[in-house]
């Protein structure tokens, strides 16, 4: 044997060693033709991209989309459903809940600090009913970054504000303002998210004074700090890779330092509430904060980059100069990059993938810097983003196998996008007199829920590694640093683990998810049952189609042939009524890992 | 126990097997190192052999505590200096509650705090002043130079990571110190495959992470269903411990199967143990108390959990003072007060007092100077721990003679700490029953360049 065709040999068992460690964890699908093989690609890729762009795909939504795909491909089926996306009107969350106060016949006011939970209705029933999907998941991913939650002073309280509002409702503002900006500007929305009174409260900006250095009183610290560190720029210099910078003695950058917080501290001084007079006003939550020159301190500040903001000038012009600032920092663009990557794709982006949307972020195409647009479908159309599944068609065989490419295009799903999208892949109807899904905040569950962050760091940390096989895996030389992230896992202790899987066994054992509201003062009693529909899973000729199904609606495609032969066996001789048979398999495939981690 | 056993132990297993609560009167137990499972079963059933026990119990309080209002300088000259730089958050000589240190030295505690008062005046309670972290000691001119300073100094995260990890010169260590503390001890002194030494109420956190050992999180849950008899149960049970049981390529697949598998497997054997046990001592109905509860119930199941060392980590947050000290800070005091009382309550209860030591951190201690009305990130603060074990009645570490030493101010009146997190924690691990070698340096990397090997006495005495 020649030396060449050794190392083809050698090849050649390569692989086919590959090949078959990737069955091991494949799904296979028995196809018939060419034009059957196109139409199951089409749907998981159609499974696939929902999962990432929405709150989880319907039967009905994988068909339309996957057929589409079949016919112009891919990319352009993928883009043609974004510009339609970005086409709908945006469904707010305030109108919503007034209106669902008023249908449940709820005084506000004698309800008191009780109505708070329509918060939660509102978020959820938008999250499993709108039409504008991906929307309502980037505001998702947007709250996540620019945090607030619930801990803010007065943020549950039932009294009303100088706007009439109750002071709970100022959070939907807030969020209805994220939901305004999900398809705007970076800038603008960094804008409005630092003149938010929300925001103002929350990160204690508002009514923030100038120094007095006599009496030792300094400008409040606490804005300045976190818009660097955790709505811009983070604590180190990055290059556009998401890799980071190094000095010459091989180590990291500090982008900032406690100088430069000292001084956005004092760029960040003289916000008031709106409406009032002089610089302690009531409360307004509702409102952009003003400005009240007063006291602001309008001295000479110097910000990053060495930026020097003179002396004497407006209040505003201070501010919106600072925002620029931080705005036009070089690490915006990886930092928003890998911040949605994760919210939407996957935990680990290359540096490729980062780069590509890092540099849709500085320049759209129109030298426009911060586009959401153009960013978001940077994120959802890039090649990587579909790169966690491999699919392969032998047409001898008759098969085709959707093989998910491994730990670093994974994500384990937020509890709140894993509960939608399972709830949404079962045509939901709620028994409340509306239709509208009542569901509660579920915080206690699974440790995540709108509004609840339990501070600004979010509900976990993008730099989260749990210890175990996650930290144990070494990093390919595509990733920009050394060790992989598990962000969700930190959420994922001994306690929300089973707290979780048995929302899911009590949902899918009576098929209908069940809410205790509480009462309200006058002694009703509120509830909300939701029924789940399993038909296709039960009408599926045999349990082998019944879990393919199931695959395609809840794992898109990546629930791999041992785990469906394990479930197979276990259904087929536990029981014969195929009621049964379908919840067993919904609970087993909905509580499967290959189904928590998403591709 | 043979002199070789007990060097081995020592040395391989860093347990010291004398001392306090820890008193280990029966010898031939641990004759042979081979089968210490086998020996800590035959512990297990017999309870009478079982009396060395100790916990830890660490309240973080999340946010950074402005501690300098906790403990306050009550000398006449101290006082007007805590006076001209609080401002406007002075609190009133008249309302704090009095201590003095062993030199007479008069101090004030914060007034929502009378139990933790009554507690150090018995001994049972002391002080640790003007802590931080510290990658060494660091003097004014050091920190102007940027020498050796922990990373991220005022950062909520940073210094949080560092409180626990006591390695503040990276922010890349992933283990905490208790965690590496459970890497070494764990299999030695606990005889339970499922729940490990460490225990954390609620949620995960850093301090307890080991390299190999993860926290055990509490309130435990049962998986509904699982293992029962109807047809769907048995069902839903074999399907789980397959999925679970089978081998997965991709690592976060595994890393979910694992976790759930101890999940699964720790909520039933938790609950079985903890069940069973009943305690008479009433705990507040806050945040802590119900923390401090599940921690004291855990304590009283020591022996049916077959554990013999134990450390909880419980967490209050709303610390970050920016705005409303004085208000925020007095409900939380009380919070930490009333439920350290009940838990000392329980502790006596259980006839623990001796064996459990609970110890306060934060993330740094705040600005003297006032923002408005709150104040803002800075460095050393005071904490402060409770036990019967301790050295109590004792304020540890140097509390500033001035509030407006120039020395120690390093800006808007940020103090420089004069003591580490690593001699604190040193303190705690050594009475925990790590030895002064080369196990307290895996524990606290950084430990030598504050107190010397070999030294039985603790780097600032506490106990």
């Amino acid at each position: 044997m020649t030396e060449i065709s050794t190392k083809r040999l050698a090849i050649l068992i390569c692989a086919v060693a590959i090949a078959s460690s990737q069955s091991a964890s494949a799904g296979i699908w028995t196809v018939q033709s060419q034009a059957d093989a196109d139409r199951v690609t089409g749907r998981i890729r159609a499974a696939q991209f929902l999962t990432h762009a929405t709150f989880g795909p319907s039967h009905e939504e994988i068909v339309e989309l996957g057929a589409r795909i079949e016919e112009i491909g891919l990319k352009p089926a993928c883009e043609e459903w974004i510009d339609r996306q970005f086409a709908l009107p945006a469904t707010k969350h305030m109108p919503l809940v007034d209106d669902m106060l008023l249908q449940d016949d709820i005084d506000p006011l004698v309800f008191r600090d009780r109505g708070k939970r329509f918060r939660q209705h509102a978020f959820w029933h938008v999250a499993l009913t709108a039409e504008d999907q991906l929307r309502q998941r980037m505001a998702w991913a947007l709250i996540q970054m620019f945090v607030v939650g619930d801990g803010g002073q007065s943020f549950n309280n039932h009294l009303l504000d100088s706007t009439g509002r109750q002071r709970w409702t100022g959070l939907v503002n807030y969020y209805d303002m994220l939901i305004d900006h999900s398809f705007g500007e970076y800038r603008e929305t960094l804008g409005d998210v630092t003149f938010s009174p929300i925001m103002g409260v929350y990160l204690s900006h508002l009514q923030n004074r100038k120094p007095d250095e006599a009496s030792e009183r300094f400008p409040d610290e606490n804005y300045a700090r976190e818009i660097m560190q955790l709505f811009s720029i983070g604590l180190f210099e990055m290059k556009n890779n998401g890799e980071f910078r190094r000095d010459s003695n091989n180590d990291l950058i500090e982008t900032y330092d406690n100088e430069t917080i000292r001084n956005f501290a004092r760029i960040f001084t003289g916000f008031v509430y709106s409406r009032g007079n002089g610089f302690n006003r009531s409360k307004n939550l509702h409102e952009e904060m003003e400005l009240f020159d007063d006291q602001h301190d309008d001295g000479e500040k110097i910000l990053l980059d060495g930026r020097v903001i003179p002396s004497g000038q407006s209040t505003r012009l201070d501010i919106n100069q600072a925002l620029n600032n931080v705005a036009n920092h070089s690490n915006v663009g990886p930092f928003v990059a890998r911040h949605l990557i994760q919210r939407f794709v996957h935990s680990n982006p290359s540096r490729t993938y980062i780069r590509r949307v890092a540099r849709k972020f500085n320049n759209n195409g129109q030298r426009e810097r911060g586009d959401f647009k153009a960013v978001l479908k940077a994120v959802l159309l890039d090649d990587e983003a579909f790169k966690g599944i491999d699919i392969d068609y032998d047409a001898g065989a008759g098969t085709l196998t959707s093989t998910p490419s491994g730990t670093e295009r994974s994500r384990m799903r937020e509890p709140v996008l894993r509960y939608a999208a399972f709830l949404r892949a079962f045509r939901p109807t709620s028994d409340h007199h509306t239709g509208r899904f009542m569901i509660p905040d579920m915080f206690k569950t699974w440790s995540q829920a709108n509004y609840k962050s339990p501070s600004v760091f979010n509900f976990f940390s993008p730099e989260y590694q749990p210890p175990g096989p996650v930290r144990d895996v070494e990093a390919s030389s595509r990733q920009p640093r050394e060790d992989l992230v598990a962000p969700e896992f930190q959420i994922a202790t001994s306690r929300t683990i089973n707290l979780t899987a048995n929302r899911y066994r009590d949902d899918v054992m009576d098929a209908s998810a069940d809410f205790g509201l509480g009462s309200a003062n006058d002694g009703r009693n509120f509830s909300c049952s939701i029924a789940l529909d399993f038909s296709r899973v039960e009408n599926a000729p045999n349990i082998r189609i019944m879990l393919r199904r199931l695959d395609l609606l809840l794992c898109h495609g990546t629930l791999s042939e041992e785990s469906q032969e394990i479930i197979r066996a276990a259904i087929q001789s536990g029981t014969n009524d195929n009621t049964e048979r379908a919840r067993a398999a919904v609970l087993a495939v909905v509580t499967s890992p290959e189904c928590i981690i998403s591709e | 126990m043979s002199d070789r056993t007990m060097s081995l132990l020592s040395r391989r297993h860093a347990l010291k097997l004398a001392g306090g609560c820890a008193a280990m009167s029966a010898a031939p137990v641990l004759s042979t190192l081979t089968g210490l499972r086998a020996t800590n079963a035959a512990w297990a059933a017999n309870p009478t052999a079982n009396n060395d026990y100790k916990a830890l119990v660490c309240i973080y309080l999340f946010g950074g505590n402005d501690s300098f209002n906790m403990l306050v300088p009550m000398e006449d000259s101290e006082h007007a200096d805590y006076q001209q730089v609080r401002g406007n958050l002075a609190l009133d000589k008249e309302d704090l509650l009095p201590i003095t240190d062993q030199s007479g030295r008069k101090f004030g505690l914060h007034p929502s705090m009378p139990d933790i008062q009554n507690l150090y005046n018995n001994g049972d309670a002391a002080f640790v002043a003007n802590i931080g972290t510290l990658v060494r000691p660091t003097t004014k001119s050091d920190f102007n130079l940027g020498l050796h300073l922990p990373k991220g100094l005022f950062s909520h995260p940073d210094q949080t990571r560092h409180w626990q990890t006591s390695v503040p010169q990276t922010r890349a260590e992933r283990s905490g110190w208790a965690g590496r503390m459970a890497d070494i001890l764990n299999d030695t002194v606990n005889d339970n495959p499922a729940i490990g030494m460490n225990i954390a109420i609620d949620q995960m956190n850093l301090l307890q992470t080991g390299r190999q050992v993860l926290p055990y999180v509490v309130r435990p849950e049962r998986l509904a269903g699982y293992g029962k008899t109807s047809r769907m149960n048995q069902i839903y049970t074999s399907v789980t411990d397959q999925l679970l049981a089978r081998s997965y390529g991709n690592a976060m697949e595994q890393q979910f199967a694992n976790i759930k598998r101890s999940a699964i497997d720790a909520a039933s054997n938790y609950s079985d143990a903890v069940d069973s046990v009943q305690l008479q001592t009433q705990f507040p109905s806050t945040q802590l108390g119900g923390q401090l509860q599940l921690a004291a119930e855990t304590i009283a199941a020591r022996d049916n959990l077959n554990h013999r060392r134990q450390v909880f980590f419980a967490l209050v947050g709303g610390w970050d003072f920016h705005d409303e000290v004085i208000n925020a800070q007095a409900g939380l005091l009380q919070q930490v007060n009333d439920g350290i009382a009940s838990f000392q309550a329980a502790m006596a209860e259980l006839g623990t007092t001796d064996c459990v030591t609970t110890f306060t951190a934060s993330d740094f201690g705040r600005t003297l100077t006032s923002n408005g009305n709150g104040t803002d990130h800075a460095w050393g603060g005071n904490v402060f721990a409770v036990g019967g074990d301790l050295n109590g009645g004792n304020i540890f570490g140097d509390y500033p003679g001035s509030l407006i030493d120039d020395n120690l101010d390093i800006g808007r009146r940020r103090l420089l700490p004069t003591t580490s997190v690593d001699e604190y924690s040193a303190e705690l691990a050594m009475w925990f029953g790590v030895e002064n070698d080369n196990n307290l340096e895996a524990i606290l990397p950084n430990i030598r360049t504050f107190y010397g090997g070999g030294a039985t006495a603790g780097p600032l005495g506490m106990f």
